[in-house]
């Protein structure tokens, strides 16, 4: 079977933001399909309650500059916008609504998000964005409004959950070695992703190494 | 001799103006801490830095800084089951051997105390082997038998460090150690932090285990992102990030609730230290040299044991105070209180 990878995202994640810059080249590498997989985080924290207490000032010191850590070293831009994070229900809907061009509308987003430092909450925003990479953005977003795609994100959130995905990035890698996938989380979980497309597939936890 | 670069860094991985410092924070308490461990004197020796490991009481330190006792516990399920997976895979990925322990959470009290009691160049040869012990071999490590089987075993006095590891200096030491870790920022287990001679007020803190590929690039040179050492210049008003942190517990689902409920045997109650204790120029004990009669009294302080100088943890604390060398404001913009930045200094008297 040919290696595939699931690529669960929303646009308000600054390390989805990141993976997104990698992802394809990770594939391509490996001869695997990509497949991009846009759900709403927010319904998934709200549904498995994963929201979480506040970060103690620590903690919070060290994701910040932690992800401008990363951006630096693969050498990608990284701007937060300053209402961080802003709402993504509009900009899901809209590159969902690009239908075969749904990469190329993600990857307009999330410049407009982590590199413009734009607000895409902002249906002017959102437009902008798509048309830059000649996409109508009017026209993707008269269709975000129609029931069937609010449907279709609600339908991906749901499949996300059914998953087992509790946060973004996330990888679901199936190769002849994991039929059924293994999930991986977070962009720093990346080098397990090529190696799992290569076939590498560490034993199952409670086994002893 | 390399030429140094623009930020007095060298190819060679050494700073123009000598090694590098790298700083590794742990409890034996973690599973990530333990991988972390096999690998860190690899990365210090393949970039020439000097190592240095500092022993603290993670649940102390959650107490401090208000994270869930066990995090683990607190993690939905989905996430529970991906940790647990997580360090089985990394341990794959490195190659160390991994089992989780039988006896979980452990009161690790004992062996890190045990650890402060040794000088820098001997904590190597028990940290590893009591790492090992918990996390591969199953063992009881709050079990005095056991750790003076292995403190033995690497050549060290076992049984006196064990009876010393329940003196109440000792228990103030592993305090202090924890405080001071605060102090520089930790938030976790494992921490590891740069240091540049050239910038010894600026040090890299990294959290995880998988934050180790950028420490090593830090070990080269590199000074991290835009926003390190300018701390002045972080983005205002911050918000919560959308990705939770990376939470640092292994998955207990597994077991049983009368193993993953059994009280520790002592409680790790954590008081702060004092305002004044901090701003003492060394609050602890000296290091005891192993095959050297005990130092007389904790409060000498002499460390004859250390190859080289090595300032104390409370002189760097008192350095990283805003308004050194760099020219840094004496008060720190609002958006770096706002984002927690350290204020090391918030203990130091008027």
């Amino acid at each position: 079977m040919v290696p595939r990878v699931d690529f669960f995202y929303d646009f308000s994640c600054p390390y989805a933001y990141l993976a997104h810059t990698e992802v394809e080249t990770l594939c391509a590498r490996a001869g695997a399909e990509l497949v991009w997989k846009p759900f709403l985080l927010g319904g998934v924290f709200k549904a498995i309650g994963s929201a979480g207490p506040a970060m103690p000032p620590s903690k919070a010191r060290h994701n910040l500059l932690d992800m401008y850590r990363w951006a630096d070293h693969i050498g990608v831009p990284l701007r937060m916008p300053a209402g961080h994070p802003n709402r993504t229900v509009l900009a899901l809907r809209a590159a969902l609504s690009a239908g075969t061009e749904l990469a190329r509308a993600s990857k307009a987003l999330y410049r407009a998000y982590w590199v413009d430092a734009l607000d895409i909450s902002d249906a002017s925003v959102v437009r902008a964005a798509l048309d830059a990479v000649g996409l109508d953005g009017a026209a993707l977003l008269a269709r975000a409004e129609l029931p069937e795609i609010k449907d279709e994100l609600r339908t991906r959130t749901d499949e996300a959950i059914a998953h087992g995905i509790f946060g973004a990035p996330t990888f679901i890698v199936r190769t002849a070695h994991a039929p059924d996938g293994d999930l991986f989380w977070g962009q720093d979980r990346m080098m397990f992703v090529g190696k799992a497309l290569g076939g590498w597939r560490a034993p199952a936890p409670g086994a002893g190494l | 001799v390399t030429s140094p670069g623009p930020d007095g860094s060298s190819a060679g991985g050494r700073s123009a103006t000598g090694p590098r410092d790298l700083l590794f924070f742990f409890d034996f308490a973690s599973p990530f801490a333990y991988l972390g461990a096999t690998q860190v004197e690899g990365v210090a020796a393949r970039h020439g830095a000097r190592l240095f490991y500092r022993p603290f009481l993670l649940g102390g330190l959650f107490k401090q800084i208000g994270t869930p006792d066990v995090p683990f516990f607190a993690m939905p399920a989905a996430k529970q089951r991906h940790t647990s997976a997580d360090m089985v895979r990394w341990a794959d990925h490195w190659g160390v051997p991994f089992r989780f322990p039988s006896r979980f959470p452990m009161n690790t009290t004992k062996p890190l105390r045990m650890v402060l009691q040794l000088a820098e160049p001997d904590r190597a040869r028990l940290v590893h082997p009591i790492f090992r012990a918990y996390w591969a071999e199953d063992r009881d490590i709050s079990s005095d038998d056991v750790l003076a089987e292995i403190a033995l075993d690497a050549g060290l006095e076992g049984r006196r460090l064990v009876a010393m590891a329940r003196e109440t200096r000792w228990k103030n030491a592993l305090r202090s150690a924890t405080e001071r870790a605060e102090q520089m920022g930790v938030c976790g287990a494992p921490c590891f932090m740069v240091r540049e001679p050239t910038r010894p007020q600026q040090p890299l803190l990294f959290w995880g285990q998988d934050r180790l590929l950028l420490v090593e690039r830090a070990l080269q040179g590199w000074q991290g992102g835009p926003f390190d050492g300018q701390p002045q210049e972080l983005p205002e008003d911050p918000a919560p990030p959308t990705r939770p942190a990376p939470e640092r517990w292994p998955a207990l689902a597994a077991l049983p609730e009368s193993i993953t409920r059994v009280p520790l045997q002592e409680p790790t109650r954590f008081e702060p230290l004092a305002p004044s204790r901090a701003a003492q120029p060394l609050d602890e004990p000296s290091h005891t040299n192993v095959r050297a009669p005990l130092p007389s009294a904790p409060e000498e302080n002499t460390r004859p044991d250390h190859r080289g100088p090595l300032p104390s943890l409370s002189e760097e604390v008192t350095r990283d105070v805003p308004g050194g060398p760099e020219g840094a404001p004496s008060e720190p913009p609002a958006s770096m209180t706002q984002v927690g930045f350290v204020r090391p200094d918030s203990d130091e008297p008027e």
